[in-house]
């Protein structure tokens, strides 16, 4: 007979980390799964069997990177990798790059996002940039050239959109919204675009279930893609486009997946709730100056690690206690949110779209398939990189 | 304003189905007892020396620092020395050994008392000298409190009980209505406060009834509040129930709390001329066979108290003074039973598969004092104690939420004791 000794309490909750993480896994499973659909369905087998392959290889090269590192430190091999979720990363990296990448080119980028995004930090909970997204950024610039032509998807509605400088006219709007079966085919994913980031709708089931078994917080997807609605509602207003400029910034690129999946790595965001708005807000501004002032076709990405980078600042700004400290949070909050919104308007208000006055976007009559899948020339050179 | 700052609460399971409608066990009274010589960190005076006969009821001890409280034996028998012994708050302090005689010979300290006619003064020191002290788990002197009547406007009972498992003022109140009335009347007096009220959890439905019943046409409210931790915190109660926040004491804002077995402890004392000499314990949780609320005098070893309930089922277990949430595990069950105990959680020792922080900022949200436990941990671990002090680190009460949240299952609220003890030692 023993009586242990432990420190108070004795009671705790059921939800653990490893179940946190399992049903993240779970959730970015089932946009694969999309993926893999839509892609066999629009292109054909060899698409989809090429979004398995990409996947298997990233999420094998993930654990492989690892498995090294822990084995050269001399620690448990299976305990790091399963409290380090390196598959997690290069799901989520695999994700966000687009079909047309060659393997190689993901299985370096998973190997540098997993040692120099993270395990160089300090491993799982102290890396300071989101390393897939760390990863995502070494693929688009690093490897712009390594497309695998075979597997062409055509331009993507950001690169669209951003060929023409992020504003249209409506009717302009209508034309090239409908190369993608409207904002309708949209919200459901059946268009390209990088692999897993187009089915809004099932991602956001996805999000609200993680925020239901309170796997993620919702502050930060609820602000972000709350704030790039609203806006560039208000962008739009501005130049005379309707809801549907709005719904489009939305649903294009990777703002739902991004807001989701990533603003949620609790590791990369602010630890407070004051803080978490601040850094939603503050990726939404970002990712909406970056699309009407950059040459980048979304700035989702970068946003992103742009507000990773100031997490740490963040914290700090918000340390001390949260109920004393509570009408200087609010001020703070307001404060920060007012700045960063009053530049992007701003930013949205001198915007101009890309396309001379009186020109109209060219009709194509189908929507796209992998035979119409050529990218016209003029978008490629102005969109050197990426999604 | 939680908006921004989170719920600072959470729902427990309460497991109190274990013990709350079982019926109470009545133990044989041991040989010898020990009765702890302190009250929370003050050491207590004896007044009798070895080798006297005391009777139950005898005033035995008391602690005469700036507070007052003295302490009667709970058996009649023989003083036959003073030990150093490990008690439920794990210090060594002195422990009067007596022996019993069995013979159950009472010597009522005081003669039974008339609150109504009394002036709020006697009541006062009626209370003062019956050593009345919060049985809530805290063991506070009770007239303390109402030394300074003025401002006060609201009067709450505390009757929430948020720890689980612990079942004892469920069962006390639902045993003792009248002697509950009368004990409550008598602070409310005492307390010159406009509005008086019980405060229970609302999924408390029975005694919520027979509360009712008990306290009507008396100026006593009975109001709920949610099944939530630690609603029965003074300071949560108070936001709960009037949306006031304090810096220091509830006195602050106009709020005088007590628990609900002081009250019930307080009408004994009125009616019957009887001080706090026998307890009812909760013992709970899956490491204890058979789970129970038991009745035993003060001075009661934990170790007879969990043998009479069927002993341990585990060859590895964890015996806590109180609940599971702010009861330390103590590794020797030799410890007994004080004035201010109210629960023996007696749990299966598994070890706990820790992880990494992942920074999910959940201890953040959950904690009911507003501090951000995951950065005094990380400023802890490097000293920092400009950061420890900008958290606001001594603000933490230890009430468990931000290690039962930790989804990693880090010892969080162990970090924030290891700083608030660095905190004291640089102070020094």
């Amino acid at each position: 007979m023993k009586l242990t000794f432990e420190p108070a309490p004795h009671y705790r909750s059921p939800q653990s980390t490893g179940g946190i993480m399992k049903e993240l896994t779970l959730c970015l499973c089932a946009v694969t799964l999309f993926a893999v659909i839509y892609y066999t369905m629009a292109f054909g087998a060899s698409y989809g069997l090429r979004v398995v392959i990409m996947m298997a290889l990233a999420v094998l090269a993930g654990c492989a990177t690892e498995a090294v590192y822990y084995k050269a430190t001399k620690q448990d091999v299976v305990k790091g990798i399963c409290s380090s979720y390196p598959w997690v990363t290069a799901m989520i990296l695999t994700l966000i790059s687009s079909i047309d990448n060659s393997y190689y080119a993901i299985i370096v980028s998973v190997v540098i996002a997993i040692i120099f995004g993270k395990l160089v930090f300090g491993g799982f909970g102290q890396n300071i940039f989101n390393p897939a997204a760390f990863g995502e950024a070494i693929l688009m610039n690093s490897f712009a050239a390594a497309k695998s032509a075979d597997f062409a998807t055509g331009a993507t509605p950001t690169q669209a959109m951003n060929a023409y400088g992020w504003m249209l006219s409506a009717e302009n709007f209508g034309t090239m919204v409908n190369r993608y079966g409207g904002l309708g085919k949209m919200l459901l994913g059946q268009y390209p675009s990088t692999i897993g980031s187009t089915c809004a709708i099932l991602i956001l089931i996805c999000g609200a279930v993680m925020i239901y078994r309170k796997d993620i917080d919702w502050q930060a997807p609820v602000f972000y893609i709350g704030t790039i609605f609203v806006v560039s509602l208000l962008i739009g207003l501005m130049h005379g486009a309707g809801v549907w400029y709005a719904v489009f910034q939305v649903l294009a690129g990777g703002v739902v997946f991004g807001g989701v999946f990533m603003m949620t790595d609790p590791v990369t965001s602010p630890v407070t709730i004051p803080g978490r708005v601040i850094f939603a807000v503050g990726a939404a501004c970002f990712t909406l100056i970056f699309r009407l002032r950059s040459n980048m076709a979304d700035g989702v990405l970068y946003s992103i690690l742009l507000m990773n980078m100031l997490t740490p600042a963040i914290d700090k700004l918000m340390d001390g206690n949260q109920i004393k400290n509570a009408a200087k949070n609010v001020r703070t909050v307001l404060i920060a949110c007012a700045v960063m919104l009053v530049i992007t308007l701003g930013v949205g208000f001198i915007a101009e779209g890309k396309l001379p006055a009186g020109a109209a976007v060219e009709k194509t009559s189908e929507t796209v398939t992998a035979e119409t899948a050529a990218v016209p020339e003029v978008l490629y050179a102005d969109t050197a990189s990426g999604n | 304003m939680s908006f921004l700052t989170g719920p600072m609460h959470h729902h427990l399971e309460g497991h109190k189905d274990l013990t709350n409608h079982k019926e109470i066990l009545r133990l044989e009274e041991p040989d010898v007892i020990w009765i702890p010589l302190n009250n929370g960190a003050a050491p207590c005076t004896p007044l009798v020396n070895v080798g006297d006969e005391v009777k139950v009821g005898t005033k035995i001890a008391e602690r005469n620092d700036h507070f007052y409280l003295p302490l009667f034996s709970p058996v009649s028998g023989t003083v036959t020395g003073i030990e150093k012994k490990m008690n439920s708050a794990m210090k060594m302090v002195d422990h009067m050994r007596i022996e019993n005689d069995h013979k159950k010979t009472v010597e009522k300290p005081f003669e039974p008392f008339d609150y109504e006619k009394a002036t709020r003064e006697e009541l006062l020191d009626f209370v003062k000298n019956a050593g009345m002290l919060g049985l809530g788990g805290a063991g506070f002197p009770t007239y303390v409190k109402y030394l300074k009547p003025e401002g006060i406007k609201s009067f709450i009972i505390n009757g929430v009980e948020c720890e689980p498992y612990l079942t004892t003022d469920y069962r006390s109140m639902m045993d003792n209505l009248e002697l509950l009335k009368t004990g409550v009347l008598a602070m409310f007096k005492l307390s010159k406060a406009e509005r008086g009220c019980v405060a229970v959890k609302e999924d408390k439905v029975d005694l919520i009834a027979e509360l009712k019943k008990t306290f009507e046409g008396t100026p006593i409210e009975i109001r709920t509040v949610p099944d939530i931790y630690p609603a029965g915190w003074e300071r949560t109660l108070v936001w709960l129930l009037e949306q006031k926040r304090y810096d220091r004491l509830p006195a602050e804002v106009g709020c005088i709390i007590n628990n609900a077995s002081t009250a019930i402890a307080l009408a004994d004392a009125l009616l019957n001329g009887m001080p706090v000499t026998h307890k009812l314990v909760t013992v709970s949780g899956d490491g204890v066979a058979d789970p129970h609320n038991v009745y035993v005098p003060v001075g009661t070893t934990a170790h007879d108290i969990v043998q009479a309930c069927g002993g341990y089922t585990s060859e590895d277990c964890m015996i806590i003074a109180g609940g599971p949430m702010m009861g330390s595990a103590i590794p020797n069950d030799t410890f007994v039973i004080g004035p201010a105990n109210n629960g023996l959680t007696v749990l299966k020792h598994e070890p706990l598969d820790v992880v990494k922080c992942l920074r999910c900022g959940k201890c953040t949200e959950m904690c009911p004092s507003g501090l951000e436990p995951v950065r005094i941990n990380n400023a802890e671990k490097v000293k920092d104690i400009e950061t420890l002090k900008k958290l606001d680190t001594l603000s933490c009460i230890e009430c468990g939420l931000c290690s039962y949240i930790c989804p990693s299952k880090i010892d969080v609220t162990e970090g924030i004791r290891r700083a608030k003890r660095y905190l004291a030692l640089a102070k020094k």
